[in-house]
């Protein structure tokens, strides 16, 4: 596939359940839109469950069998104490909270409470036209659009599209003019900035 | 290659398509010569598919029974892996969104045991968010309209569990170990190789050859 998808190995790691929760809000996204990596993902799914269907069973707690009969009948306890308070929404998200500008027409959104320890997602915002800092990577990088379209070394992102980055590249991605562009993408381990932004990562938490 | 024909469908095993039945070997040869895989979506319906049926259409509680003594003890053992809290109330949790969701399960998406994987994976992060008090958030249609899927990707989808089957019959004992240590524990590299006491570079070399080897199965039906 092209560079607008993500790497069998990932959707692999989606399929498991092995992704960082961060990761694979990206993932979903582009998902949503990608009957493609959607087909892929099924086809891991089935590997998991041809694996559970060989697992070795481990004992149930006496009486589960008699609790889950007991249980049918009730009504659905949706899902087991999740106060709605915690369940947003990305339109929640971008109407709460505050962008962190870096420069004019650039600003980042921190969303790493709704990420796994120690990995970093951010909602990123960008004028058309408009450059994000340049950087490299500790770790693997997971970046969808959600609006409007990049374009870097490898090419266009529109809407939908994921760009998956190594540790060992430095990229520049540029806002295409005439629209502000949004980007939700997620790190394992800080990102190496360049430049001012340098400077100020570890006041802004990238 | 085993195939479960509608004979045996319909003797008392009633979870003819599913490893997780102990299966008996039949006492005489079946009547039907064995076949080879089916090109076509003509798949043997699976055991755990007819049982999810009787619970979508009459709430049969008999064939909830059923399920549950042949999948909660593996999805336990599933979450106990994962290292999901509470191994056997994400056990029952699953198996009640197996009885709720029952009407939604489409075997044209794919098969049952998949579905009910997907169920167990779900059940399991939710779990583990819950204990680590991240929030929920929920990107549902960011853009619109969504692509729909292919019908002949769900074809693919639907067909996709028994070619798994067949390609992991293939793997050497070596691969589907470290496959299953890699993908259904999900227990690092480093970890595995500790485990099996086999340097690392052999896991990452076994874990690719099995992995491009199920691909290529898997893509042959295309």
């Amino acid at each position: 596939m092209s560079e607008r998808h993500p790497l069998s190995e990932t959707l692999s790691a989606y399929a498991a359940g092995a992704l960082p929760a961060g990761a694979r809000l990206v993932l979903e996204v582009h998902l949503d839109g990608c009957a493609h990596c959607r087909t892929e993902v099924a086809r891991f799914e089935a590997l998991g469950g041809a694996l559970l269907c060989e697992a070795e069973p481990s004992e149930l707690a006496p009486g589960g069998l008699e609790r889950a009969l007991a249980a049918l009948d009730r009504p659905t306890p949706e899902p087991p104490s999740e106060p709605p308070s915690r369940r947003l929404t990305l339109d929640e998200v971008l109407a709460r909270g505050f962008w962190i500008p870096l420069g004019p027409s650039l600003a980042v959104k921190r969303l790493s409470r709704f990420a796994d320890p120690g990995e970093r997602l951010v909602l990123i915002r960008a004028a058309g036209g408009q450059a994000l800092p340049e950087h490299g990577h500790a770790g693997p990088e997971r970046l969808v659009v959600l609006k409007g379209a990049f374009e870097d070394q490898l090419g266009r992102y529109g809407p939908g599209d994921l760009s998956e980055r190594g540790p060992d590249d430095r990229h520049q991605p540029v806002a295409v003019p005439g629209e502000t562009c949004l980007c939700l993408s997620a790190t394992d381990a800080p990102l190496r900035l360049s430049g001012i932004a340098r400077w100020l990562q570890p006041v802004l938490g990238l | 290659m085993y195939v479960a024909t509608a004979r045996q469908f319909l003797d008392a095993s009633p979870l003819g398509g599913c490893g997780a039945m102990s299966v008996r070997e039949p006492a005489e040869p079946p009547h039907e010569p064995p076949q080879e895989p089916p090109q076509e979506p003509s798949r043997a319906p699976s055991g755990a598919a007819a049982l999810i049926r009787r619970i979508a259409e009459r709430q049969d509680r008999a064939a909830f029974a059923e399920l549950f003594t042949a999948f909660a003890p593996r999805v336990k053992a599933f979450a106990l892996r994962r290292g999901a809290p509470a191994p056997d109330e994400v056990a029952q949790e699953v198996m009640l969104a197996i009885w709720r969701k029952a009407a939604s399960f489409d075997p044209a998406r794919g098969d049952a045991e998949a579905w009910i994987f997907r169920i167990a994976r779900n059940a399991c992060i939710d779990a583990l968010r819950r204990t680590r008090g991240l929030p929920l958030l929920e990107i549902s249609d960011p853009f619109a309209p969504p692509e729909p899927t292919r019908g002949d990707a769900e074809l693919e989808a639907a067909q996709a569990a028994a070619r798994v089957r067949q390609a992991l019959v293939t793997l050497s004992p070596e691969q589907r170990e470290v496959v299953r240590l890699s993908f259904f524990d999900d227990r690092p590299h480093a970890e595995i190789s500790a485990l099996l006491g086999v340097p690392l570079g052999t896991v990452k070399s076994r874990l690719r050859l099995a992995m491009s080897r199920l691909r290529e199965r898997l893509q042959e039906l295309r």
